[in-house]
């Protein structure tokens, strides 16, 4: 489903380059449950704006269910991004102004389902993430723990064939931590192919591959384990 | 656009309440200021818009060459109706006068009213029709007038009048009165207007005498406003050819001597021209015209420069909301970040701010309509012009459309900046933040509004110091004791009763003696030159004011050489001796004013009908006196003793209201039919500059709205700065860094900002006042050094606003900073 073929980015600051990936290869298949380690400035994150066509190798090829994508301009990749990605932040990323369901709502509202399936299929992805009762909130007034929820029904309302997640596990504490484990390994035993960046390695374990990433490397986890 | 857009954008505003007040304040008051500016353009523009067919209505002007300067008149002899009437394309050619101004009395009081005398055709040409009665029938018949609902209420306290009577006058002296009925009721002139009028009557009213009538009707040579509608195409060329054609062959044409036909050359005695009735708001040539009827006239310079203040004070607003809401962005931009994974287009984003930007603009637009509602009293005051009609839907409207427009401009730059956020960076916490280029564009930005704030500042500052220098400059005595009053229309001073005036006010305490001259010292209602030379040299031609006796004496002037007039020793109306300036002695060939004194010279004069030459003395050099405004440089004067002119000027002994109750109380006993019309010597000569005057207050109140607006943004790049650079702060404080140079960090940031507005704004702001000053003969020695104070006031202004964020940087706490 998603193939990197010799990726390699690099930022440039002024008269440093940073090489932050270089020539990965990596394939992902349907369905697949992908923990992604390392440590702190390895390329976990780059990495992962790449697969969710976020940000472009500047070398190398990106297939996306078999397509390379490496190239596309960015209106292209928005639209290929829109309602098969879904994504999920270590900050959660939930905008204030808008209340627990416009937010969920908001993954909807750029694709072409009419305005009443929009709303139903917000409730239900609410009803399921338990969070239902806090509809009308605003973000700030929930814990951490039911922010994330809301960020995973806000990445799934669309049934993205993949799901990215960043650290979702980073600000919460570990009881919250494991309910979020919990619905992500639900969510990928039905079906749902997941690429999972974490700095835990009891979270990393969870998923059915790790990879280990070293200064911007495919390495063994073992190896990037005891580098972080 | 979506109504979530719309709920997003209010939520957005109602989260930070005091920051959204800024901006829909700042912006709201800059609408308001450009509304009103604007409006009151588009007033001047559409003077007499009114006029059916306006383009097509032409007024015939003149221009008398016997006379060397004279400019060009709004007036011409009626006998080209006739020759107008015959031109080709001319379709409709008619006109009014104003010799008859007419006086009502209504309950025992007199009131002066706007009364013209129109001729046949007139209500056709200015599309007037009854709102009541016969308008024809008020216009030809002998005992019938036309009124105004205005003035039929200001009258009778209603505006259903019809067929109820006025006694009218139409002479102080002349105990001439007659009854007119009401016959028709016109709806009000609009304020915008040069027909203005609160009655109207035909030729054939019975107060008209008759002799009058027949040059009314006639083919006389006597002057009116003449106006023709013409038909679209037609050659203006020819329709003046015929006018003069007309004029040239008319018998008051062939009555001048030859050698005065000599001295003109290839010049007709009299030019023609025609002037579009739309263009006569701001005719130049006849605003200064003293037959002229007191009527509104404009200066389009001016007018173009309050639409240039105008945009400029917009500007300043929309820029202040641009920096608003370009920090506003930044601050969002992990929501922007978020809705592109989300995938929302670019097209999408940068709707969504368009719809935030249009929902700023629109409730400013509201805000600023109301407060340009709220000022037009004083607004209207301030302009010396009736702008109630300001208040229409066209002009809400325009503040719609303004609101729009400006919604849409101003949603560019934040919307720009949002397109560029890249989430991947943003998301992973690694804010883009700002782009240079755009950091460098909003410090542009606000450099901008501290420049036009500065310009309007120096350029205000400038204008004012001119007029105060003007009025305060002496006139060439002391006019602060001296009271000048106008006899009745058709009276001069040595009729019997201006005769017993005079007598009753000499036995007032409170007063000196009454002098008399043709003209108020600086007001130029009544100009006269005439050519004067000495024996065997060139003719001088140059202005002659005629005075009585004490003149001199009663406006306390002094003379430069030999002496001046004095009733002790002169004569009243002597014809021999005169006073001249010293310019008029230099023109005259003397080298010296001194040697002037005892010289002899010849005038030319038309008293006895034909041009005659009489000989006088110089008996003295007079000081230089201002007739006229530091606008015109000061020429040749020659004073002669004629007393009868109808200008009275008393001196106070004491107080000058005590003086001006003495004349009033005395007044009606001579003129009980004429309002008494008084002003202090000071306030007419100050009239030269009211426009002026009432420029730099316009000015003033544009730039205190332009510096608060600067303020703001002053505020907010302090504001920003700070917020910036709050790690680098921290750090510096970490290292030792005293207070005073974390205040210095935040200085220098602003400092830069005006400096580089001093840069810019400075140098524009010397050449506009250079070029304000450039038509004044005497300039303010103050007038640039309103540079230096607009700067002192712009560092000062951004000091203040710089102070608070200043001083948070000063208190930031280094651990609590660095913490998050």
């Amino acid at each position: 489903m998603l193939k990197l073929v010799n990726a390699t980015k690099q930022f440039a600051g002024g008269e440093v380059i940073t090489t932050a990936l270089n020539n990965v290869n990596l394939e992902i298949n349907t369905g697949e449950y992908v923990a992604v380690t390392g440590p702190s400035g390895c390329g976990k994150s780059t990495l992962l704006s790449i697969l969710g066509m976020l940000d472009m190798p500047d070398g190398g090829e990106y297939w996306f269910d078999r397509q390379n994508v490496a190239g596309w301009s960015e209106v292209k990749l928005s639209e290929l991004r829109r309602g098969r990605i879904g994504f999920i932040f270590q900050s959660f990323n939930l905008i204030e102004e808008l209340a627990v369901d416009e937010n969920v709502e908001l993954a909807l509202e750029y694709t072409n389902v009419p305005p009443k399936a929009r709303r139903e299929r917000v409730a239900q992805m609410l009803d399921k993430l338990g969070v239902a009762h806090r509809a009308k909130h605003r973000p700030s007034q929930l814990s951490g723990g039911q922010q994330q929820r809301v960020a995973i029904a806000r990445a799934l309302v669309n049934k993205p064939a993949v799901l990215l997640a960043d650290e979702p596990t980073g600000n919460l504490d570990t009881a919250h931590g494991e309910e979020v484990m919990r619905i992500l390994r639900e969510i990928n035993d039905e079906g749902t192919t997941i690429v999972m960046v974490t700095h835990s390695p009891a979270h990393a374990a969870r998923a059915s591959r790790t990879v280990g990433l070293l200064d911007g490397a495919i390495a063994e986890p073992a190896e990037a384990a005891t580098a972080t | 656009m979506k109504l979530q857009d719309f709920r997003v954008g209010l939520r957005i505003l109602a989260q930070d309440p005091v920051y959204s007040l800024v901006s829909i304040l700042g912006l709201g008051v800059g609408l308001g200021v450009c509304l009103l500016l604007l409006g009151y353009a588009r007033h001047c523009w559409q003077y007499n818009a009114h006029v059916p067919d306006v383009d097509n209505v032409y007024i015939v002007k003149q221009r008398n060459n016997l006379e060397l300067g004279t400019p060009w008149y709004d007036q011409a002899p009626l006998l080209l109706l006739a020759a107008a009437r015959t031109a080709p394309g001319v379709t409709n050619a008619s006109g009014y006068v104003g010799w008859f101004p007419l006086t009502v009395e209504v309950n025992d009081q007199l009131r002066n009213l706007k009364s013209l005398t129109v001729l046949p055709g007139f209500a056709e040409m200015m599309g007037l029709r009854a709102i009541q009665g016969d308008l024809n029938e008020a216009l030809s018949r002998p005992d019938s007038i036309a009124i105004t609902q205005d003035t039929a209420i200001r009258l009778f306290g209603t505006s259903d009048v019809l067929g109820r009577t006025l006694l009218l006058r139409l002479s102080a002296v002349d105990e001439n009165r007659s009854t007119a009925r009401i016959a028709a009721i016109l709806r009000n002139p609009p304020a915008n207007t040069t027909i203005p009028f609160e009655i109207l009557n035909g030729p054939n009213l019975s107060l008209v005498p008759p002799s009058m009538r027949d040059q009314l009707l006639g083919e006389s040579d006597w002057l009116g406003y003449l106006l023709l509608r013409v038909r679209p195409g037609t050659s203006l060329a020819a329709i003046a050819e015929v006018l003069q054609h007309a004029v040239d062959e008319a018998p008051s044409a062939q009555k001048v001597p030859p050698e005065m036909k000599e001295r003109l050359g290839d010049r007709k005695i009299m030019d023609i021209k025609l002037s579009r009735l739309r263009d006569a708001y701001f005719d130049r040539d006849v605003a200064t015209n003293f037959t002229s009827l007191t009527v509104d006239r404009g200066n389009s310079t001016l007018v173009a420069g309050l639409v240039a203040v105008a945009t400029f004070i917009l500007t300043l607003a929309a820029v202040n909301y641009v920096n608003l809401a370009t920090i506003r962005v930044i601050r969002r931009q992990r929501e922007i970040a978020m809705r592109k994974v989300l995938g929302a287009s670019n097209g999408r984003l940068a709707l969504q701010f368009v719809v935030e930007s249009l929902l700023v603009s629109m409730l400013a637009s509201a805000t600023g309509f109301i407060l340009a509602c709220l000022a037009l009293p004083v607004f209207s005051e301030l302009m010396n012009r009736d702008l109630g009609g300001m208040l229409s839907l066209q002009n809400i409207g325009t503040a719609l459309g303004l609101g729009l427009l400006l919604g849409l401009i101003t949603a560019i730059h934040p919307a720009w900046i949002a397109l560029g956020v890249r989430p991947s960076l943003m998301l992973v916490g690694r804010p883009d933040a700002e782009s240079l280029c755009s950091k460098y564009l909003r410090r542009a930005l606000s450099a901008l509004q501290v420049a036009v704030a500065m310009g309007l500042a120096s350029f205000t500052l400038a204008i004012f110091w001119q007029a105060r220098f003007a009025i305060d400059g002496s006139p060439g005595f002391d006019p602060s004791s001296l009271l000048v009053f106008d006899l009745p229309v058709g009276v001069s001073a040595q009729d019997e009763k201006p005769r017993g005036l005079m007598a009753a006010l000499s036995q007032q305490t409170e007063l000196t003696g009454t002098a008399i001259s043709n003209d108020a010292v600086g007001r130029s209602k009544q100009p006269w030159s005439t050519e004067i030379k000495r024996e065997g040299r060139e003719a001088v031609d140059m202005d002659v004011k005629s005075m009585s006796a004490n003149f001199f004496e009663e406006y306390g002037i002094k003379p430069v050489a030999g002496r001046l007039f004095d009733s002790q020793i002169d004569r009243e109306n002597d014809p021999v001796p005169v006073v001249i300036n010293a310019i008029a002695a230099r023109q005259l060939g003397f080298a010296s004013p001194e040697q002037a004194v005892g010289q002899s010279l010849l005038f030319r004069s038309m008293a006895s009908g034909a041009p005659a030459l009489i000989t006088k003395r110089i008996v003295g050099i007079a000081p230089e006196i201002r007739f006229y405004s530091l606008r015109e440089v000061p020429g040749a004067i020659a004073y002669e003793l004629w007393s009868n002119s109808g200008t009275l000027t008393v001196r106070a002994t004491g107080s000058i209201h005590n003086a001006e109750r003495a004349v009033q109380s005395v007044w009606p006993k001579y003129f009980p039919n004429s309002v008494l019309e008084m002003k202090p010597a000071k306030e007419i000569y100050a009239a030269n500059y009211a426009d002026d005057v009432r420029l730099a207050r316009l000015l003033a109140l544009s730039t205190a709205l332009a510096m608060i607006i600067a303020a703001f943004g002053m505020y907010v790049l302090a504001a920003d700065a700070v917020q910036r650079r709050t790690k680098e702060i921290a750090l510096r404080k970490l290292f030792g860094t005293r207070r005073r140079d974390i205040g210095k960090l935040v200085a220098k940031e602003i400092g830069a900002v005006i400096l580089l507005s001093a840069v810019v704004a400075l140098p524009l702001a010397a050449v506009a006042i250079a070029r304000y000053l450039s038509p004044y003969t005497e300039r303010t020695p103050l007038a640039y050094w309103a540079l230096a104070f607009a700067l002192l006031v712009s560092l000062t202004t951004a000091a203040f606003a710089g102070a608070r964020q200043g001083w948070i940087a000063m208190a930031l706490k280094p651990a609590v900073a660095l913490r998050t």
